[in-house]
Order: C-alpha cells, then sequence, then structure tokens
C-alpha cells in the first residue's frame, strides 16, 4: 500500500514495525495500536493493508524504521509521532532495545532528542 | 599469565618495542566491552569527574559508542601523552591510582574499535585527537567531527561547558555491534552489551557512585553495594588489618541471614544482586576502593583441606578485602583490573580469616534448620468451636508461630505432621 507523505497512516506504519520488531504482536500493543488507529479516522481496512504489509516486510528492523520515517516530514505530525510513542513506551508494550534505537533514528533523522519524549 | 606489569616493563624496555605491536597485543588481552568502558570510568573518575555518561549509539549511521565526563580535561600536550605508548611507565607514581598502567585509553578502546577519537576540554581550550589503532592520526577538524556525532555535540555542550573530556568509539568490531551475526535485530546485541556494561558498573564503582553520577543513554546507573550494614539481621565481623609491605590491607566479614529472615522477597532478591547468592559468596578484592572482583575464594584453604570452592552452605558468606594502589606489586592485577590475586605472604591469615567466618554461617545455619520455635506442646492443635464442629486452635504456640513468623519449609512441614497426626487422632 502506497502511503502518502505526511499521513496518520505512515505513524501506525511506524508503530507496527516497532510492534513487530521481536516478531510478536502483543494484544497490549494491538490495543494501543488500535486506539491510535481510531482516533486519527484511519480505515479499519487500511490498518489491515498496513498490517499485512509490515508482516511480509523482509528488511531489516532499522532499515524499515528508517523508511517509515522518511515518510512524515510535517513538524506538527513528528511532534504526534512522539506522543504516540510515549504511549507505547510509557505502557513498556516494546522491548526497550527497539525502543531506543528508534528514538536514536528520530534523533538522527529529526533532530528530536529522547528528553522531549520524556519530558 | 605472571606479572604484567613486569613483563610490559620489560617489553617496552627492550630494544625491539613497538607501539603498535604492542596496541595490537594487548587489544587481545580478552578485554570484554564492559570491562573496556570501565577502564575509561578510571580515567574519568582520576580526573574529578561528577558525571560520566556512556552512550551506545546506534542511529541512521554506523553505531558508536561514547565516553563523556565532566572532569578535569586535557590540555594539548596531555592529549598528546595520553595517547602516546610509553616506553616506560612508572609503578611507583603517587599519582597512579585507579588508572594503573596508563594505557587503558588507548588498549581497552582498541580492544572494541578501529578508530578512536578525543575531545577535551581544560582552561578554555579545545584539543582533539583522532587516531586508528595502527596509531595514525586523522587530520580532521573539530566541527566536522562533532557534525558526523550530532548527539555527543549536545552532550559535550551540555557536560563539558567548564572542562572535560569525550571519548568516541568508531568503527566498533562486529561482536560488539551484532553486525554480520545474519539476525534482523543485530540493534539487540549491540544494546544488551550497553546492559551488560550497566549491570558491570553498578557493582564494580558501587563505592563511588555516591560522588559520581554514571548515566546509561541517558539513564542513571544504581549502585549495587554487596555489602548494605543497614540491613537487618546482617552479621558483621570486626575489621582486621594485616600488614604487608609498608602498608596495611583491611579485611572484613559478613554472614548475611537466611531468606526467611529478610523483610521481605524484594530485599532478599535485592542483596543477591546480579550475580544471585551463589555466584556472589566469597572475598570482594578492591583496589582503592574500585571493585576488581566479586566473589570466590581465590583458591585459600586452611590446614589440610581441599582449595575452597564456591558452596551452597557458604552462599550467605562475602568478605571485602581492601588494598592501597601502592600494593599492586602483592596483589598483580591484570590490565582489565579484573583479576588479581592474593599475595602467598597473607594468604595464611586471610585464609584463617575467612574460616572464621564461614565457620560462622555453618553454626547459624545449623541452629536455624532445628525446629527451635515450635514448641512439643500438650495443648491441642483441634478444638471444638461453638457450634461443636472441629476447627484449627489458632491459640497453639505452633500455630501462632505457623501464621506470625516466616518459617522455613521444614518448620512448616513439622506444624503440618502435627496437625496431620491429630486429625486422624480425632477422626
Amino acid at each position: 500500500m502506497e502511503l502518502s507523505l505526511n499521513s496518520d497512516e505512515a505513524i501506525v506504519k511506524l508503530m507496527l514495525i516497532l510492534a513487530h520488531a521481536d516478531e510478536n504482536y502483543h494484544e497490549n500493543e494491538e490495543k494501543v495500536i488500535k486506539d491510535i488507529v481510531k482516533k486519527n479516522n484511519i480505515k479499519i481496512s487500511s490498518y489491515q493493508k498496513i498490517l499485512e504489509e509490515v508482516k511480509s516486510l523482509k528488511g531489516s528492523y532499522k532499515e524499515e524504521c528508517l523508511k517509515a520515517l522518511q515518510l512524515i516530514k510535517d513538524e506538527n505530525l513528528r511532534q504526534k509521532t512522539l506522543k504516540s510513542l510515549t504511549n507505547l513506551a510509557a505502557a513498556d508494550f516494546i522491548l526497550h532495545e527497539d525502543e531506543m534505537l528508534l528514538l536514536q533514528l528520530i534523533s538522527d533523522e529529526w533532530g528530536m532528542y529522547q528528553h522531549k519524549l520524556i519530558n | 599469565m605472571g606479572d604484567v606489569s613486569a613483563q610490559t616493563d620489560k617489553l617496552m624496555s627492550s630494544e625491539s618495542f613497538h607501539a603498535i605491536t604492542l596496541t595490537h597485543g594487548l587489544k587481545n588481552f580478552g578485554y570484554t566491552t564492559a570491562e573496556a568502558i570501565a577502564d575509561l570510568i578510571d580515567n574519568s573518575i582520576e580526573a574529578n569527574a561528577k558525571n560520566i555518561e556512556i552512550i551506545f549509539w546506534e542511529g541512521s549511521a554506523n553505531p558508536y559508542v561514547a565516553i563523556i565526563d565532566d572532569g578535569d580535561g586535557m590540555l594539548k600536550d596531555e592529549l598528546e601523552n595520553a595517547i602516546k605508548i610509553k616506553k616506560t611507565i612508572s609503578t611507583s607514581s603517587n599519582n597512579i591510582k585507579l588508572s594503573k598502567f596508563g594505557f587503558g585509553l588507548k588498549t581497552a578502546s582498541f580492544s572494541q574499535c578501529s578508530d578512536l577519537t578525543i575531545i577535551t576540554k581544560k582552561k578554555n581550550q579545545t584539543n582533539f585527537k583522532k587516531i586508528n589503532s595502527n596509531l595514525q592520526t586523522t587530520e580532521t577538524n573539530l566541527l566536522s567531527l562533532l557534525k558526523k556525532f550530532p548527539f555527543v555535540e549536545k552532550k559535550f555542550n551540555q557536560r563539558c561547558s567548564d572542562s572535560g573530556t569525550v571519548v568516541i568509539w568508531d568503527g566498533l568490531h562486529d561482536n560488539l555491534t551484532g553486525k554480520n551475526s545474519g539476525i534482523k535485530r543485530s540493534h539487540a546485541i549491540f544494546y544488551e552489551k550497553g546492559k551488560i556494561f550497566s549491570e558491570h558498573a553498578s557493582t564494580h564503582f558501587h563505592n563511588f557512585l555516591d560522588k559520581v553520577k554514571i548515566y546509561f543513554n541517558e539513564m542513571p546507573i544504581k549502585n549495587w553495594d554487596p555489602f548494605n550494614e543497614s540491613l537487618e539481621n546482617l552479621k558483621t565481623f570486626e575489621e582486621k588489618k594485616i600488614k604487608l609491605g609498608d602498608f596495611y590491607i583491611t579485611i572484613k566479614g559478613y554472614v548475611y541471614p537466611k531468606e526467611e529472615d529478610f523483610k521481605n522477597i524484594e530485599i532478599y532478591e535485592k542483596v543477591s544482586g546480579p550475580y544471585g547468592w551463589f555466584d556472589s559468596q566469597g572475598i570482594y578484592l578492591y583496589r582503592e576502593k574500585r571493585l576488581l572482583s566479586h566473589g570466590g575464594w581465590f583458591g585459600l584453604r586452611t590446614g589440610g583441606q581441599n582449595h575452597w570452592q564456591k558452596e551452597t552452605k557458604y552462599e550467605r558468606c562475602r568478605i571485602t578485602l581492601n588494598y592501597d594502589s601502592q600494593l599492586d606489586a602483592y596483589f598483580k592485577p591484570n590490565v582489565q583490573k579484573t583479576r588479581a590475586e592474593i599475595p602467598p605472604i597473607i594468604r595464611g591469615e586471610v585464609a584463617s580469616y575467612c574460616e572464621m567466618v564461614r565457620k560462622s554461617s555453618l553454626e547459624k545455619r545449623v541452629r536455624e534448620n532445628k525446629i527451635i520455635e515450635l514448641t512439643d506442646s500438650t495443648e491441642d492443635l483441634l478444638v471444638k468451636n461453638q457450634d461443636g464442629k472441629i476447627e484449627i486452635n489458632l491459640n497453639h504456640p505452633n500455630i501462632e508461630t505457623l501464621l506470625n513468623k516466616n518459617l522455613s519449609a521444614t518448620n512448616k512441614e513439622f506444624i503440618l505432621s502435627q496437625l496431620s497426626k491429630e486429625i486422624k487422632k480425632k477422626l
């Protein structure tokens, strides 16, 4: 599925990549991501398409995160992405090292550092 | 392995001395990542740092490790000196405390990476140097260096506004990064090494962590003190001083309470530490308060016994042994500062002290295993209530003990067997 630049679907894709890093989509992760889908009025069919795509990704976690980050250029949407990440991180639903790498990629690519996420 | 200090002295003073060969040789001494970083932390503490940040950064480009401190920093000639492999080293200098050989920056670094960058600030001068494992300097400028590591630049500005030093390991070896491991989540291997370092630092620098803050990826490392003197029911022994050369070593024993005598399971698990009770027994060897090795019995024994091994029955015994760095010639710490030996001249005295602690822990254990809290009261364990139904007598001293005390499994079994006998009798 071709995702457009600066779309809410791009955030969902990033979250799904993070959730699938350990090749196991935990029900709590699913709940948090579905909440994001609902809040942003994303069609369930779109979510399912992105989910299928993420499940069949061939690249490494880092490569796929980097590709997904390129889809989010808008400053407001980047802030929104960080907020969504906070929700996942605060609930501790994800593996620490995957989360750490994603935060570092965001720092490198967007110039946003971890403290922005925590504070 | 013998006396490393003597070996290196000999090597360096020989005509065939070649710094590059030495660097390549020493890097294969078997530093783990945690030990290599610990070696640099020694330098930072010695440079009076109050904050030391360890960054494991993967991000978009190649992964790197950075060690950033707010210590004294270095002037240009000090920096040149720090990266040189000298032909002679002073093993008797009063200034050499934690750092010991003065190799750490080079050998520890090149055991983990192929490119070493140092940026340091002192007296408003910022100096930098980038060298590779062949000790060749790479020409560069500060701006392009910092541009390559934007997160480090941020940290450098934050931590080293007055003075401080940044060490960056670039071109990390594959076993640290997980590169070429063939797994999609190779970054997990990299960060796992960072977590292992955190555990190592929490133990080996526990005596410093109240004055110096060490962070791993911006999270403060909490100290794990194997000797928590404020712990309830901890048995402590009088400290003994043993003369060695012109100095004294100090030795002190502790016997920890049994599991049931801890206030709660959380404290019990915390005191067991990152290595668990069994592996935490034995002698903790400190050099200038910095832990070199934790646990084990150093092959000690007393008259006619076999060399002591770790045993479950002694898992609650811990003993500190602290020595001054001036006594290195006796203790012979290795380059990685993870191992030393107890000098033959004091082994007998140390073993006698340890034997006293070990025996005491056994005595306590024998007493604990007896069912001393329980009575052979003739009072009935089962009584009839007002409705004429049989129920457990909650006023029976043994039942009270069962309900109110953390009993060992043996004690619980004893009371239950008493109950079961009485049930059979009454029915």
